[in-house]
């Protein structure tokens, strides 16, 4: 089938709409907040031959790579000789799907005329998967909880209730859980009917023309623009913060090979796997290694199958990135989020216009409860908390924002809505946004505690696990700043004020207070660069204090009015200068 | 049909023959050597409503109360008219059937002309269900392992096979459980054969004239042992020792009521359920509860639905001994087996002559090792290792025998063959038997090596050593009865220093294991033994000589006792002279 330009444009437009509703499907019919206002999901749609063709919009970053991957693996078990009209596909095996056992994958063959179109995928970062809640203290995957193989959910539209038994057998929450993954069949099933209609509507009698015009228009678009780079070889070293329960210090290390129109990054020489749960599976390493380059060069072109071709990942076995099973994998974002960043740090003289400052919330700051009503309903919460957006050549970072996940904030009257906790405290932290000539978005703290009348519910505690970035350990990879930009601060996890450790299985009782405060960005530019009316505006705004206005931007107030003193600033910023030089020379 | 006493007997004896039958088909084709050679497992045999009417004699003693239980809770699952030919049915589930996650039951209807006339059930304690591998630090079910919801694995003949590749997925050793799994169903296959041939050749077609004969018969039997006990209230309360990873300390409290012709036993005032993986569900706590009075009152009578009648046992719920869901339960015989040495401790002066002193292997040691060979396959290896018996009024105790789980020995070359370990000792411990006119028997000594990195690739194995926990000296000791003193020794080390047992544990190449089992309590006043059996005990190197004179007071000089100054020490009065050579 011939097409011309703007039918093109016009389908490829309507197969992003089909799956963005599809998600809007998710979203109504989810149970958990997670889903419905957290956005931990995604949905994409496939061609016959398993290429995704489009993604939603609302989603988290680190599915883009993953689900060409998951749907490869579904189709490899079952191919499509082995598919019946009504059968849909679910899985959570790390190594097969999405890296860890919480995200559950569901999947269904799209039939047209009696012949398999395309495919439906949706994943779900679930609420609970049994096993031990929530830590990074897992040995192996046995510990982490309930793996689903790759079965039939449904066989031509008949439930397999031996699924259903299991989940509700070794789940926290089943009801909430199996809620939400019908949620995922309303989303599979919306998807699949946008697409017929569409079908009907323009007299396709399949996608496969329509696909390979949109993957290699993708392809082709970002492979232009890495033609633009230089060639060259780049290498890039991050020694990561400890990781509580973790007797291993875990460094990644990876070369850049910009060669003609494509990319080749090698992780060779990154750390083993470890007997903590930070282990990543391939196609999660796939999509946090591709990702930055889609995002960093090309932006606007949809994603899809083409965005990933033209970038060539390596990494052996059994290093930490590309571990084998049963390798514990649940907190595996405490190592991938920090890609990005990472690759950014490595190729920021390369496309300088092009990288982000690093982010505060990076890895991002995850929260579990699971507790008791006083009516004896049990309950389980996840919330997350973002630090600030890293600052780029033409914008100041956003004040908490989350990177590189795209997750949305779940309001605190949600949690306390869903739990017995009880927030005292979310605020913006002043001065933790990096400075520079654009400042990083600013971090928060926040604090909650458990009420007094919880020691009336039995059990009369809350189980909770809180992780951060880590960051503030030892101080071994601050959040970057760029191009004189300076590092993000301030961070930690404090129960009842005292500092402890992150990411571990911890009950909290009646009375007990969480604290935890995520980093600022990191600043872009020269902070003494920046101009002064923008360093008043934030001091007005409280986001930077008088002290930090002088130290750090050279900025001087008038005595009498809220104004830039212009001289003052003017020989402050050059002494600055001169001490900074002085500096050098010793 | 009325049956005659002869064939009563006969077919009484015939269904316990089916029953050994299929243990032995579930023994021979079984993969692992914690079915093949420890049997940690029974085979059942029920009428149609459920009565158990045969139960393995081949098996562990906490199965006889439990699987009547578990084949009600199929049967509220799936009622009667609910079966097909061919259907079988599986659960793991602690609640509903035996108490923790890695005993798998396995039934299935028996049918003749068309209709259900009993069944066949099978419970095997398996490798490893996935979870937190053997450890008493688990806090909920959740991080045990995998929970199988009663299902059925076939349905009408036709496999499940979502079942299996659940257990496939979620465990360490799927190809070795799944094996063991097919065992189960073989050793159903034979009792359901051996049934209806038996009921063919006697031209049966139902069971339940014979059930009701077996099961009143042996009610009847315990019931008039009981009415000869004096009636009363008799009780007994314990404090465990520490279980390691528990912050609370679990006491047991328990009261023995025997009226008329019936026993009830309440446990209430015993500590609530723990945070540690030590809970007992309700069934458990039944089983050891009613088994030593079985026991000890009509043990030659066959076990069946019948010997549970005359005992009631109630526990207040939410009680570390009838814990709710999802409490975790994987080492909950740290409790369970002692419930026989506690009714025992209860009711001794009522039957003085019927109890054991208490046993040195209670609760059953447990070993667990995991890791990967040469060739990178995966193998997990379960040992266990007895203490010593018990003294009684007329025997010594056996050395290293357990109790009351009535399993067996793995021998090491099993273990050294199945995992990447080398026993470097197994010895019984001198002086370890609790001194008595009746002597508890040994306790033993195990210690055991990693091999070396050639032979474990990886450079570590998974461990989990769990022992009794009770020193002679702590707040339960292994005891001695009417005199009778403690049982003696015990304790884990890792290269010679002492560490918690019952805890996961990586170990490396190199690293030694050392344990101490206890031996038994002993029976009796130790001076009142012969002297003659006391110099067969030194000649066999059971007591030493200073044992001899400090203990029993028998001075051993030479291979010979010393006749006059072993009675001129037994005569003096002064009871509390310091005797030491």
């Amino acid at each position: 089938m011939k097409f011309n330009s703007i039918t093109i444009q016009v389908l490829w437009n309507r197969l992003i709409t089909i799956v963005d509703e599809a998600a809007g499907g998710l979203i109504r019919t989810a149970y958990t907040p997670s889903v419905k206002e957290y956005h931990d999901f995604c949905c994409a749609l496939f061609d016959r031959n398993a290429r995704m063709l489009s993604h939603s919009t609302i989603t988290t970053a680190g599915f883009l790579g993953v689900v060409p991957g998951v749907m490869k693996q579904f189709i490899l078990k079952y191919p499509p000789e082995k598919l019946d009209e009504g059968d849909v596909l679910i899985t959570n095996d790390p190594w097969l799907a999405s890296g860890h056992l919480i995200d559950v994958s569901v999947a269904q063959p799209i039939y047209y005329l009696g012949e398999i179109v395309g495919y439906a995928l949706c994943i779900v970062h679930h609420l609970d998967m049994g096993g031990r809640m929530a830590t990074l203290e897992s040995k192996d995957m046995y510990e982490e909880g309930l793996k689903i193989p790759i079965l039939k959910l449904y066989r031509e539209g008949n439930l397999d209730p031996t699924i259903y038994a299991f989940m509700n057998a070794n789940l926290r929450v089943p009801e909430k859980v199996l809620g939400d993954i019908r949620a995922q069949l309303v989303a599979n099933h919306v998807c699949t009917r946008g697409l017929l209609a569409l079908l009907e509507e323009y007299q396709m009698s399949g996608l496969e023309d329509l696909a390979q015009i949109i993957i290699e228009r993708t392809e082709l678009s970002l492979r232009r623009k890495i033609s633009a780079l230089p060639d060259g070889i780049h290498h890039c070293t991050a020694l990561l913060p400890p990781i509580p329960s973790c007797p291993d210090r875990v460094e990644l290390k990876a070369k850049i090979e910009i060669n003609g129109d494509g990319v080749i990054v090698d992780w060779t020489g990154s750390s083993g796997e470890v007997a903590a749960a930070i282990n990543g599976t391939p196609n999660i390493l796939q999509s946090f290694t591709t990702y930055p380059f889609k995002l960093a060069l090309d932006p606007n072109v949809p994603n899809n199958e083409g965005g990933l071709n033209p970038i060539t990942v390596i990494a052996p076995e059994g290093c930490i990135l590309n571990s084998r099973p049963p390798a514990a994998t649940w907190g595996r974002t405490m190592i991938y989020h920090v890609i990005p960043e990472i690759l950014f740090s490595a190729l920021e003289n390369v496309m300088p216009e092009n990288v982000l400052g690093g982010n505060g919330g990076t890895p991002a700051n995850e929260v579990y409860l699971h507790g008791w009503f006083n009516d004896g309903r049990s309950f389980m919460a996840i919330q997350q908390h973002s630090g600030g957006f890293g600052a780029s050549v033409k914008f100041d970072g956003y004040s908490c924002l989350p990177f590189p996940n795209n997750t949305a904030n779940i309001p605190v009257e949600v949690t306390e809505n869903e739990s017995t906790i009880v927030y005292l405290k979310k605020e913006f932290v002043q001065d933790s946004g990096g400075p520079g000539e654009m400042r990083g978005g600013l971090g928060q703290v926040v604090e909650f505690k458990v009420p007094d009348y919880v020691s009336e519910i039995i059990p009369n505690f809350i189980e909770c696990s809180v992780r951060v970035s880590g960051r503030h350990m030892e101080n071994c990879l601050p959040v970057s700043g760029r191009f004189g930009g300076k590092p993000g601060n301030s961070g930690g996890l404090w129960l009842n004020d005292k500092p402890v450790d992150h990411g571990i299985y911890r009950r909290i009782f009646p009375g007990d207070r969480i604290r935890f405060a995520l980093y600022g960005g990191g600043g872009y530019g020269d902070p003494l660069k920046r101009l002064p009316e923008k360093v008043i505006s934030d001091i007005k705004e409280g986001y930077v204090s008088n002290e930090s206005g002088e130290i750090d931007y050279g900025v001087v107030l008038c005595e009498d009015k809220f104004e830039v003193d212009a001289e003052a600033t003017n020989s402050l910023r050059k002494e600055i200068i001169r001490t900074r030089l002085k500096t050098m020379d010793s | 049909m009325k049956l005659d006493p002869i064939t009563i007997q006969v077919m009484w004896s015939r269904l316990i023959a089916i029953v050994d039958e299929a243990a032995s088909g579930l023994i021979r084709t079984a993969y692992t050597p914690s079915v093949k050679e420890y049997h940690d497992f029974c085979c059942a045999l029920f009428d149609q409503k459920g009565n158990m009417l045969a139960h393995s004699t081949v098996t562990t003693a906490g199965f006889l109360g439990i699987v009547p239980a578990v084949m009600g809770n199929f049967l509220d699952s799936y009622p009667i008219d609910s079966f097909s030919s061919g259907d079988v049915l599986i659960t793991n589930d602690p609640w509903l059937a035996s108490g923790h996650l890695i005993d798998v039951t396995v039934a299935q209807p028996v049918f003749i002309n068309d209709r259900v006339i009993g069944f066949a059930l099978c419970i095997v304690h398996h490798l490893d269900m996935g979870g937190r591998m053997a450890t008493l630090e688990s806090k909920d079910m959740y991080e045990e392992g995998l929970k199988i919801p009663i299902l059925k694995l076939f349905e009408g003949g036709v496999l499940n096979e979502s079942i299996f590749e659940f257990i496939r997925a979620n465990i360490r050793v799927p190809e070795k459980v799944l094996g063991d799994i097919r065992a189960q169903l073989i050793a159903n296959h034979i009792c359901s054969r051996g049934l209806i041939n038996a009921m063919d050749e006697y031209e049966m077609t139902e069971l339940s004239e014979l059930s009701s004969e077996i099961v009143t018969r042996t009610e009847t039997s315990l019931r008039k042992q009981i009415k000869n006990l004096p009636d009363g209230t008799f009780s007994n309360k314990v404090i465990l020792p520490p279980i390691p990873g528990c912050i609370d300390q679990v006491e047991i409290c328990v009261s023995v009521k025997i009226f008329d012709d019936e026993i009830l036993i309440d446990y209430s005032g015993s500590s609530g359920e723990v945070d540690s993986a030590i809970n007992c569900t309700l069934t458990m706590t039944k089983s050891y509860s009613s088994y030593p009075i079985k026991l000890a009152l009509d043990p030659t009578v066959p076990n069946n639905a019948g010997a549970l009648v005359p005992i009631n046992v109630i526990a207040p719920e939410g009680s570390v001994v009838n814990c709710k869901p999802p409490r975790s339960t994987w080492g909950r015989t740290m409790i369970s087996h002692l419930f026989p040495e506690i009714m025992f401790g209860a009711l001794k002066n009522v039957i003085p002559d019927y109890v054991l002193a208490g046993n040195g292997g209670t609760p059953a040691n447990e070993v667990y090792i995991h890791g990967k060979d040469v060739k990178g396959k995966s193998f997990m290896a379960i040992q266990q290792h007895s203490g010593g018996y018990g003294a009684s009024v007329y025997y010594d105790g056996y050395s290293t025998l357990c109790f009351p789980n009535n399993t067996s020995n793995i021998p090491i070359e099993v273990t050294e063959n199945e995992a990447s370990i080398f026993y470097t000792k197994k010895e019984f411990i001198k002086d370890s038997g609790g001194p008595g006119h009746h002597r508890g028997g040994l306790g033993q000594e195990v210690e055991f090596c990693i091999r070396s990195i050639e032979q474990i690739p990886e450079g570590f194995v998974e461990c989990s050593v769990r022992i009794s926990g009770r020193t002679e000296d702590g707040s339960f000791p292994v005891t001695g009865l009417f005199g009778g003193k403690n049982g003696r020794f015990g304790g884990l080390w890792l290269n010679d220093k002492p560490v918690e047992h019952g805890v996961y544990r990586k170990l490396f190449p190199g690293d030694i294991i050392r344990f101490e089992i206890s031996g038994g309590g002993g029976y009796n006043d130790p001076f009142k033994r012969n002297p003659v059996k006391v110099l067969a005990d030194f000649r066999e190197g059971y007591v030493s000589s200073k044992g001899a004179l400090k203990d029993y007071r028998v001075v051993i000089k030479g291979l010979l006792v010393d006749e006059i100054a072993t009675k001129s020490l037994r005569t003096d009065n002064c009871i509390n002279k310091n005797i030491e050579p």
